[in-house]
């Protein structure tokens, strides 16, 4: 009867612990020097005052963004430092887990997400996107002497991703609802970056990585004897998605000069000079 | 409260994401059962050949392999060891929850043996005098008279270890398992919220960890019958 108590009280702290959670969500909205809700559009002086403004990336993902020595570069650092010359502050990069980094933008840890995130509609619930700086088509990794040429073609296979990209969702939903649903369906194994899955294909693991289009022509690259190319569908579709800033809702001041920076890099075609650059 | 009921709602029923979260639960439970069962073997194994080896002065080269044993698994962290026998030794298993299961199995044993030789070293030298000058040989004298006691001074030890290992299993999702804790990474990922997955993953470590201690409060109430007071 005691232990029954017990876990009662357990229960207890834990529903109050949710409580809690849920009160300081809450609270975040409130002004804490007016006391009034807050409209969020104080963010940008926020970044002003503070003198410094922080990127969530994720440095596994070249050349978007990677680690050279222990400095993070890439194209997506670049962004990030033209968005911070352009409000006068320095940029402060913070190397995080991708699956959480937008859950990381969207609760304020972080001023800006920009680590390759592709716009999509679960994420524009959560957050704000910027205008979108690159086109990008998700690839395959296969061994050369592969017969793997369509999304169909997964079938029965074992296919590795990294957790929360756009590859690893597309791939869960085709097997979940989509074309390989059917005929014993295929394996999807979850990793915490790229590198590390093309280390389990290298393995005979896998039959397949799906990533995005430059980090599986770089990985391809650096492994004789495996291809990258186009992710398309059997009728020649292929998955065409776009890269974006991602910002906490409701700061429309922060993101109207981000998409100032991110719209002048992209017609400069600094964007498509960065991507050849942190290529080689 | 409308914001806890669609946050329950996409992260348990849309896409079906519960699911995930039971397979993730099947698996951290396969992970810690099977890795306790070969770590208490390793472990048992262990102990009584450092321990034999000690009070002997034989077996010198069995100990110095069991010191080296316990000395590697205990001094590098779990993950790592994880990661280098999913992805540089056992290249040859496909499935990321057998390594997970040996990984864990192993790196258990390490920590049981020097528990089991806490309590068989707690066990009065005269005990097993007193069995070898009945006649009984050494091998006898420890599985009858020495390793009943000494399994049951270590129980609280022996608990507390598998508590250990059933929230190490955590980090299974290194080695592409789908744990309990890897599901709530995925649901939140997909969902971007962290609130329902991470607390109610937390909720079933909590009650796993509950049991498991009403299961060690029964066994020692049991064990202690036999107890003279």
């Amino acid at each position: 009867m005691k232990k029954f108590r017990f876990i009662a009280v357990l229960l207890l702290v834990a529903v109050a612990m949710a409580g809690c959670g849920g009160g300081g969500g809450d609270a975040d909205q409130i002004d804490p020097e007016t006391g009034k809700p807050s409209t969020k559009t104080g963010k940008l002086s926020q970044i002003k005052d503070a003198g410094y403004i922080v990127m969530y990336t994720n440095a596994e993902f070249p050349p978007y963004e990677f680690l050279d020595g222990n400095d993070i570069v890439g194209v997506d650092v670049e962004i990030g430092r033209a968005i911070a010359d352009e409000i006068g502050v320095e940029l402060e990069v913070v190397n995080a887990d991708f699956g959480g980094l937008v859950a990381s933008i969207a609760s304020g840890k972080g001023d800006v997400g920009i680590s390759g995130i592709t716009v999509t509609e679960d994420r524009k619930r959560e957050v704000d996107f910027s205008v979108p700086y690159v086109d990008s088509v998700q690839y395959l990794i296969i061994p050369e002497d592969s017969g793997i040429r369509f999304v169909e073609d997964l079938a029965t296979k074992t296919i590795g991703v990294q957790t929360g990209t756009t590859g690893s969702m597309l791939v869960e939903d085709e097997i979940n609802v989509g074309v390989l649903k059917a005929e014993g369906g295929a394996e999807l194994r979850q990793y915490t970056s790229a590198p590390i899955a093309m280390q389990d294909l290298l393995n005979g693991r896998l039959d397949a990585v799906v990533i995005d289009e430059l980090v599986a022509i770089a990985l391809a690259g650096e492994n004789p004897g495996y291809t990258a190319k186009p992710f398309i569908y059997s009728a020649g579709t292929p998955m065409t998605e776009q890269f974006a800033v991602a910002v906490a809702k409701g700061n429309e001041d922060l993101l109207a000069v981000i998409d100032k920076v991110v719209g002048e890099m992209v017609e400069d075609g600094l964007i498509e000079h960065y991507i050849q650059q942190y290529s080689e | 409260m409308a914001f806890l009921v669609e946050g329950f709602r996409r992260s348990f029923i849309e896409n079906d994401f519960y699911k995930i979260f039971i397979d993730g639960f099947v698996a951290t439970l396969t992970i810690a059962m099977f890795a306790v069962v070969i770590g208490v073997a390793i472990g048992i194994v262990l102990a009584v050949v450092k321990v034999y080896s000690y009070r002997t002065g034989k077996l010198k080269i069995a100990r110095f392999f069991v010191e080296m044993y316990v000395t590697v698994f205990r001094g590098t962290p779990v993950v790592v060891q994880l990661m280098i026998l999913y992805y540089l030794v056992l290249v040859n298993i496909k499935s990321g929850l057998t390594v997970a299961v040996i990984g864990f199995g192993l790196n258990s044993g390490a920590y049981v043996a020097e528990i089991v030789r806490a309590g068989i070293m707690s066990i009065d030298k005269g005990q097993s005098e007193a069995g070898r000058s009945l006649g009984l040989t050494e091998i006898m004298t420890m599985r009858h008279v020495i390793m009943p006691q000494a399994i049951k001074n270590t129980l609280p030890a022996l608990f507390n270890e598998f508590i250990t290992l059933l929230k190490e299993t955590s980090v299974a999702g290194y080695i592409t398992v789908i744990d309990l804790t890897k599901a709530a990474d995925l649901v939140r990922s997909r969902t971007m919220q962290p609130f329902f997955p991470l607390l109610s993953v937390a909720l079933i470590y909590l009650i796993l960890v509950v049991g498991l201690t009403a299961l060690q409060g029964a066994m020692e109430r049991k064990l202690q019958k036999s107890d003279r007071r």
